[in-house]
């Protein structure tokens, strides 16, 4: 393994998560009956025309400037050709020579370090439809319904150097899709595919190897096995002498393994060519500037700041920074500046998490606030609850959404740390449990736990436990 | 006289000044069609509603409806655009039963309007042709001469408004496919701007070259039928922005100051001497009554030919191959896969001609050959398109030949594909650079058949080109009907 | 030049019969040979970039059915166009 180095790139395939379809105006939906969310357009019917749908554009441009990409003012539609019963017109109406985004890049976290890896275009296609397959019946069955879902394709350069990379890499453009909300990344719907190019060569070499490419990856994991086994095969092709031929292969995720699907020689000529049906997109500079400035701290830049800012280990701050909704959770208690980062990280991936899991609630139906919450997390940081208490606090407002402090104050949990109410209580104590002192100076050490036990019982729970101890030992030591 | 025989525009007075009925001209209609559709077999199809059509518009009349003025004239549409419920076959055995299940964008508007559609009308093959003769449901004849072809692709409609079974027709044209049959039947056949008529709904041939117009009996009706059909559609992102002007009601008779180009590269041995005396005479009309007569050159159009052919025949290679035998038309009856089911059924399905044209423009788009084709006539049509409008600059108008000669015999030109391609030269430049072009009838030849006079402008001048024609028209009587 | 017709045949879906192979690929060839004769005009002022109105992004009541979208499909079972199985 060591000998060699793998050139890996990646083309990602998003579903957007419009109203309507990129040409035609049926619902993009998931999950409908087969072939009930078409229309003449998108079954491709005879004297059709295609009509672009504007979000698809915003969109697409959206997440080229999260990736920092160049946007084309003008971009151009074409027709990739090729017969396949999913794809009605039997084209594709996708981009070829003038995308909307061109030459961007985004930095990924990989081994608490950032690395960037260029994307080299983002263009927006339609999708085809689905052949379903019943042992029942000899022939396949299409459904027409995905037809013309909206889909952005993005390019990486061959920028990636091996599997774990490949995982983060596609991590991070699912956060970045999911903090734009303009897919809902829903592998097992299939609303993110990938690609994948691997090619490899000897170390030091700066010539590129003879790539492959699989297809059919439809999730993270099975890029990583994918990327693994043809880096494995490629590998032991070269070990024993051989070369590695160009060629297409698809990916079997139950087996495990790829396949030929076609070799170089009878590759598909696509006979791409600007689409005439469609003239040239226009996106104004203005608009452009719009978006950017709209545009939230992306995922990627989150993760390398809190551990950059706040000293977390990468996996605290992607757990953090991979829910929308919990970052800015995160983010805005933050910027109360009333506890400590460290507090609300713990709080908001044990407790808090624990309660979301319980009851697969988001964050945002949850009854609590960044106000609330640092209210909370305050209280237990200064003392004035046990982190016990704050637990029970934490649990009651989930259920009723009160104030803690009003919690607090009904609930009687307040913890007693004022100095001089607790020398009182115990010295009171201490008076009555002359024994317990005179055992302990005798050296029997637990004969501590029971005054500080007592105190405890006299306060009803609510005494600094760490403060009685310390005013004890103070007294009689 | 039978009502038949009279223009849409006399037609529509007759209805609103109740001196006849719909129910009365499409009776007419149908007799006509009964006694001459063996000789033309100008439809496909004809429908069998015409009559309650007819009636549903008499009794609006009646009632006191506003109309539009075209409402209660049958009206035949070229069997490539789209009506819901009515089989829409391109005069292909591929779609032999295909049934669309919308209406295109000018059916829409034509319903809307209440005019009647008597039926869908003969074409070639995917309207690849000139000649009408490729048709999966037998060849058209010229009205004027059976054993001649009535032009095409738009064949059907020429010889159906011609021989009086129709009032009225819609066409499509490609690189002449309007124009050209108009001048073989001696009707009006009007190309309009790229962009004017909405496209949805129209079978492809060639996306960015395809316009619907108006095949009829004079320039009057082809005024009032184009003004029904233009405007903007949302449907078809290609479909231009502007407002029309009722082209039907503002048509003068002036020509004086008119600039005339006429570009000598139309006026070669190619084209028939009586077709050129003919368009020369016609000029020479417009010279008499005040018109400023220019020789011009159009060096390109030497190329438009070519271009023309490997355009559109790149665009119908990727248009035509939706026709798999999947969601609708023919399937092969036999096949033992996927890939065979595909390749029969298309083998099955298409005509030759409609073949030709997928491989020369799969060809033109195979890597390794594209720039050398495909890129380089893109280049051609842009000059060209470069070159008109340089030269509307010194010129309103430009009139050539419609085509270099009257109707040809059916069948001659069988086993010489390229030269009927070479045919085209006079029709494709104005396709190409997307222009509007007008054929108006301008005499008949020593055998009796008409000859057609083109008359291209800028974009979007289809007022000053109905009107030229218009005025031409007048002055020279036009052509008596004497088929009808 | 020497066109691969199989080749470009396979792209466009067509098979021709032994017999009339030869017939039609001459003629296809006769019309390639003509059309080619192109100049390259390369110094061709660019047009203006025609831009087109985007669709906004609603949904529209007037549905179709399965039954009239499967209507004109040559064969169909369980409201999908069935076609030769594909190689999966």
């Amino acid at each position: 393994m060591s000998e060699y180095e793998s050139i890996i790139g990646l083309e990602v395939h998003a579903e957007l998560n419009t109203k309507t379809k990129i040409y035609c105006d049926c619902p993009n939906l998931f999950g409908s009956l087969p072939n009930t969310n078409v229309c003449p357009i998108c079954m491709g019917f005879p004297g059709t025309l295609p009509v672009l749908n504007r979000r698809v554009v915003e969109y697409a441009a959206k997440v080229g400037l999260a990736m920092n990409c160049y946007i084309n003012n003008i971009s151009h539609h074409d027709r990739k050709n090729y017969f396949y019963p999913d794809l009605p017109k039997a084209y594709q109406i996708s981009q070829w020579n003038t995308p909307i985004c061109e030459n961007g890049f985004i930095d990924i976290v990989s081994d608490g370090r950032l690395k960037r890896i260029r994307i080299n275009r983002i263009h927006i296609e339609e999708d085809a439809g689905k052949l379903l397959h019943d042992s029942k019946y000899n022939d396949s069955l299409v459904d027409f319904n995905r037809c013309g879902v909206p889909l952005i394709e993005i390019v990486s350069e061959p920028d990636i150097r091996n599997s774990a990379e490949a995982k983060t890499y596609l991590e991070t453009i699912k956060m970045i899709l999911m903090y734009l909300g303009i897919s809902d990344c829903k592998m097992q719907e299939g609303s993110i595919r990938c690609d994948v190019n691997v090619s490899i060569r000897k170390k030091g070499s700066n010539k590129l190897g003879t790539r492959c490419e699989m297809k059919n990856v439809n999730s993270f994991s099975g890029a990583v096995r994918s990327i693994e086994y043809e880096i494995k095969r490629q590998i032991d092709i070269l070990k024993s002498g051989g070369t590695i031929k160009q060629e297409t292969r698809r990916w079997d995720d139950a087996k495990g393994k790829s396949f030929v699907m076609r070799t170089k020689e009878d590759a598909n000529d696509y006979r791409y060519f600007p689409e005439p049906d469609l003239l040239s997109t226009y996106i104004d500079k203005k608009e452009i500037e719009k978006y950017k400035s709209s545009l939230p701290e992306l995922p990627n830049a989150k993760i390398w700041r809190y551990i950059h800012d706040f000293g977390f280990s990468q996996v605290d701050s992607k757990l953090i920074a991979i829910d929308p909704e919990r970052a800015a959770l995160f983010d805005d208690s933050i910027n109360r500046m009333e506890c400590t980062p460290k507090s609300i990280c713990n709080w908001l991936l044990s407790d808090i998490a624990k309660f979301q899991n319980d009851t697969k609630l988001k964050i945002s139906e949850l009854p609590i606030t960044p106000k609330s919450l640092c209210s909370l997390i305050a209280e237990v940081e200064k003392g004035n609850i046990s982190n016990t208490a704050g637990k029970k606090v934490l649990s009651i407002m989930m259920k009723t959404g009160e104030d803690p402090l009003d919690i607090i104050d009904k609930s009687n949990m307040k913890q007693n740390s004022d100095a001089e109410s607790l020398k009182v209580l115990v010295e009171e104590i201490l008076m009555n449990n002359q024994k317990s002192i005179s055992d302990y100076k005798n050296g029997k050490t637990n004969a501590l736990g029971f005054i500080i036990g007592q105190c405890m019982k006299k306060s009803k729970g609510n005494a600094n436990p760490a403060m009685v101890r310390d005013i004890i030992l103070k007294i009689i030591g | 006289m039978s009502l038949y025989k009279k223009s849409g525009a006399e037609l529509s007075k007759m209805l609103r000044r109740k001196e006849c009925s719909s129910v009365e001209i499409c009776k007419s209609i149908l007799q006509r069609i009964d006694f001459i559709e063996n000789k033309t077999n100008a439809y496909i199809t004809i429908c069998n509603d015409i009559l309650q059509q007819a009636e549903k518009v008499d009794n609006k009349l009646s009632a006191g409806e506003e109309l539009h003025p075209l409402a209660g004239i049958p009206i035949a549409l070229k069997d490539n655009i789209s009506t819901k419920g009515i089989r829409t076959t391109c005069a292909s055995k591929m779609l032999k039963d295909y049934i669309p299940p919308y209406d295109a964008y000018v059916t829409t508007k034509l319903k809307n309007a209440g005019v009647i559609i008597t039926g869908k009308l003969n074409m070639d093959e995917f309207a690849m042709g000139s000649s009408t003769e490729t048709s999966f449901f037998g060849k058209t004849s010229n009205p004027y001469n059976k054993d001649f072809v009535p032009g095409g692709s738009s064949g059907g409609c020429a010889a159906a408004v011609v021989s009086g079974e129709a009032i009225m027709s819609l066409g499509s044209d490609t690189g002449g496919s309007v124009r050209q049959p108009a001048a073989f039947c001696g009707a009006v056949g009007l190309k309009p701007t790229y962009g004017s008529v909405s496209r949805y709904g129209l079978i492809a041939f060639a996306s960015s070259l395809d316009q619907i117009g108006p095949i009829c009996r004079d320039v009057k009706d082809t005024a009032m039928l184009y003004s029904l059909i233009c405007g903007h559609d949302k449907m078809d992102a290609t479909s231009a922005f502007r407002e029309y002007t009722d082209f039907g009601s503002h048509l003068y008779n002036n020509v004086h100051g008119l600039r005339i180009g006429v570009p000598c590269e139309y006026f070669g041995n190619e084209i028939d001497d009586e077709v050129k005396e003919s368009v020369i005479q016609a000029i020479n009309l417009f010279k008499k009554y005040g018109a400023d007569i220019k020789s011009i050159s159009l060096p390109n159009t030497k190329y438009a030919v070519n271009a023309y052919y490997i355009i559109s025949s790149a665009e119908a290679s990727s248009n035509l191959a939706r026709y798999d035998g999947v969601r609708f038309g023919y399937r092969s009856e036999e096949y033992e896969s996927l890939s065979d089911m595909y390749a029969k059924t298309r083998s099955k399905g298409f005509g030759r001609e409609v073949k030709y044209r997928i491989m020369l423009g799969t060809f033109a788009l195979c890597s390794g050959y594209y720039d050398e084709y495909y890129q380089k006539a893109i280049n051609i049509r842009n000059a060209i398109r470069n070159e008109f409008i340089q030269c509307f600059t010194e010129c309103d108008v430009i009139i050539t030949p419609t085509y270099p000669s009257t109707a040809f015999r059916a069948y001659k030109h069988k086993n010489n594909v390229t030269k009927l391609y070479t045919n085209d030269f006079c029709t494709v430049p104005a396709s190409l650079a997307g222009i509007p072009a007008i054929s108006v009838p301008c005499g008949y030849s020593s055998e009796g058949l008409p000859i057609g006079m083109q008359i291209m402008g800028n974009h979007f001048s289809e007022e000053l080109l109905l009107n030229t024609a218009y005025t031409y028209e007048t002055l020279s009587g036009g052509l008596k009907n004497e088929r009808i | 030049m020497i066109i691969n017709m199989e080749h470009i045949a396979r792209l466009a879906q067509l098979e021709f019969s032994e017999k009339e192979k030869e017939e039609i690929y001459k003629n296809i060839e006769n019309i390639i040979n003509m059309v080619g004769d192109l100049p390259d005009i390369i110094n061709v002022e660019s047009l203006d970039e025609n831009i087109m109105e985007l669709r906004p992004d609603d949904i529209h009541a007037n549905k179709f059915t399965n039954e009239e979208m499967l209507s004109n499909a040559p064969v169909t079972h369980n409201g999908c166009i069935s076609v030769p199985k594909t190689v999966e």
